[in-house]
């Protein structure tokens, strides 16, 4: 099951990337469409600086860090579970790249109420031990499981309800940020992971972040004409 | 791990390239259908919403197991329709990345009984509208999906087949059927044990319990299955202490499958040397005593003793409100 699975993920992203192949390999002459390809350019760089920084967005910021990632994730997504100790296990190795949190709750409403709880967590600094309380929670993702995670990580709990109340505007509209840029990304489901300008949709191995990692920093600006 | 890079994007790209935004195509193709092209008035049909998944994806099932959503539809109906819920083939297990579904794989149906008003007249034509949303996955992602589904009916005589009635009449024939006989769980040790009196033959190596409501057992939790006559005996770590009342669930092998609803039974143990012993957890054992004196002062002991003072006391649940008081830490009166 596994190989057809990944010829058929294959086919689809190729398809995107044929797209692209094609939109940069034309050589343009025509001076208008060059300009409009440098705005487009422009625009692109600008959008990706904004999905990597975010005023609320939990982030793991390094000094000197020369590349970003940017996690979309949902709490009940398998996947998304099993690329928990992959990231862990980059960060610890690599103490030059930087993480960005973005929950995306596309599984329902256990989904939702577990990104608010993990957003609100960050108020008393504990975004870190929450997240990894929840991915580390087995079954479905439930107020009572959620509450659990909670307690594991040492979350004060009626401070945090405190803070969903308070920042309840910040904090929905960091969700609502999350899914239009995950749309405007062309993303369709969870997990995906912006690795400097490359966008990974799917869970990765290890050894296949790294190396996403290793092309990221070589080309940190790397974008189609 | 090549293909996974293959997937490299430029995300400027295929954010600003609208050709690559638009939504694909989805990983589940969906198809609503009707046993009857003329439902008759006054009657009750069944329609379908067959969901064919592309190698490799898959849907949810009624309780998606440790995580995923099962479908949903919201129907848009014309007057005097009704659809009632939506009723599942039996799921297989999955087990992805340490979590466990209980997945729906390939070709299958989920049906719906639709019945027409006897007020409606012949003739009248009946567009059937659904928004269906369900959530595909593959061995590394998960996509939310929605389709619109539609069939056109006319009232009539209930006698013309539909477009796909053969394919919906196998979709019956695949979902559980009720087990023949009554069902009982009770808990021994940390374990439960169910007792299901059935004619309908399953495999029991092949034969996996799956439950409708959460908090009995874990989704992945290693079964057994024994049969001892006209009965199936599974039995499966217990997660907790009982959630309901009663259990419900599917029991099945893969090809053929039935409905298990289980009634929660408490078992106690009597023998001379030790007195009474409660095999429950949930009971302690003064309570047990005190509580089961009090059902053989009532006389409603289910199980007589053995000949060598060694017995097995069944208490049903329903009919015994003192020991659940007991075992529940709770007041009801008899």
């Amino acid at each position: 099951m596994k190989r057809p699975t990944i010829l058929a993920l294959a086919a689809v992203v190729l398809l995107l990337v044929g797209i692209m192949v094609g939109r940069s390999g034309v050589i343009d002459p025509a001076e208008a469409q060059t300009s409009s390809a440098t705005a487009r350019a422009a625009e692109g760089a600008r959008l990706r600086k904004q999905i990597q920084n975010d005023p609320l967005a939990p982030t793991v910021a390094r000094k000197g860090a020369d590349v970003t990632l940017v996690m979309f994730s949902d709490y009940q997504c398998p996947y998304c579970r099993k690329m928990h100790p992959v990231l862990e296990q980059l960060v610890r190795e690599d103490p030059k790249v930087t993480l960005v949190y973005r929950d995306w709750p596309i599984f329902g409403p256990g989904s939702v109420e577990a990104a608010k709880v993990a957003t609100a967590a960050k108020y008393q600094g504990k975004h870190a031990a929450f997240n990894d309380a929840m991915m580390h929670t087995p079954g479905k993702v439930t107020s009572q499981t959620i509450r659990a995670a909670a307690t594991k990580a040492g979350v004060d709990w009626a401070r945090l309800q405190a803070d969903l109340k308070t920042h309840a505007g910040d904090i929905d509209g960091l969700i609502d940020r999350n899914g239009r840029y995950a749309a405007m990304m062309g993303l369709t489901g969870t997990p995906a992971l912006l690795v400097g300008p490359y966008l990974v949709p799917g869970a990765m191995e290890l050894a296949g972040l790294r190396k996403a990692v290793a092309l990221a920093r070589s080309n940190p600006n790397a974008l189609p004409k | 791990m090549i293909f996974r890079l293959l997937f490299a994007l430029f995300v400027a790209g295929a954010a600003l390239a609208p050709a690559a935004a638009q939504a694909p195509a989805a990983h589940i193709a969906t198809d609503l259908s009707a046993r009857v092209s003329d439902p008759r008035p006054g009657m009750r049909t069944r329609i379908g919403i067959t969901m064919t998944s592309q190698p490799g994806w898959h849907a949810y099932w009624r309780n998606p197991g440790d995580s995923g959503l099962p479908p949903a539809v919201t129907w848009t109906l014309p007057e005097g329709v009704k659809i009632g819920a939506l009723e599942y083939p039996a799921p297989t297990l999955l087990t992805l990345g340490g979590l466990a579904s209980y997945v729906h794989e390939g070709r299958f149906t989920l049906l719906a009984d639709l019945s027409v008003d006897d007020t409606v007249r012949p003739g009248t034509r009946l567009p059937i509208r659904g928004a269906l949303t369900w959530l595909a996955c593959s061995d590394s992602l998960c996509v939310p999906e929605r389709a619109n589904i539609a069939v056109d009916l006319v009232a009539g005589r209930g006698r013309s087949a539909g477009m796909d009635a053969a394919l919906l009449r196998k979709a019956e024939a695949a979902l559980p059927r009720p087990a023949t006989g009554t069902a009982s769980v009770t808990r021994t040790g940390d374990r439960w044990e169910f007792l299901i009196d059935t004619a309908i033959a399953l495999g029991r190596d092949t034969a996996r319990l799956y439950p409708v409501g959460d908090g009995w057992f874990g989704a992945d939790a290693a079964q057994r299955v024994r049969m001892s006559g006209s009965h199936l005996l599974p039995s499966v770590p217990a997660s907790g202490s009982a959630p309901a009342d009663r259990f419900e669930g599917v029991l099945s092998d893969g090809r053929s499958s039935i409905t298990v609803k289980a009634s929660l039974r408490t078992v106690a143990v009597f023998s001379p040397a030790t007195g009474l012993r409660a095999l429950s957890h949930s009971y302690d054992r003064r309570e047990l005593l005190r509580d089961l004196r009090f059902r053989s002062d009532a006389g409603e002991i289910d199980a007589p003793l053995n000949g060598n003072g060694a017995g097995k006391l069944l208490l049903s649940r329903t009919s015994t409100c003192g020991s659940l008081a007991v075992a529940r830490q709770r007041r009801c009166s008899p």
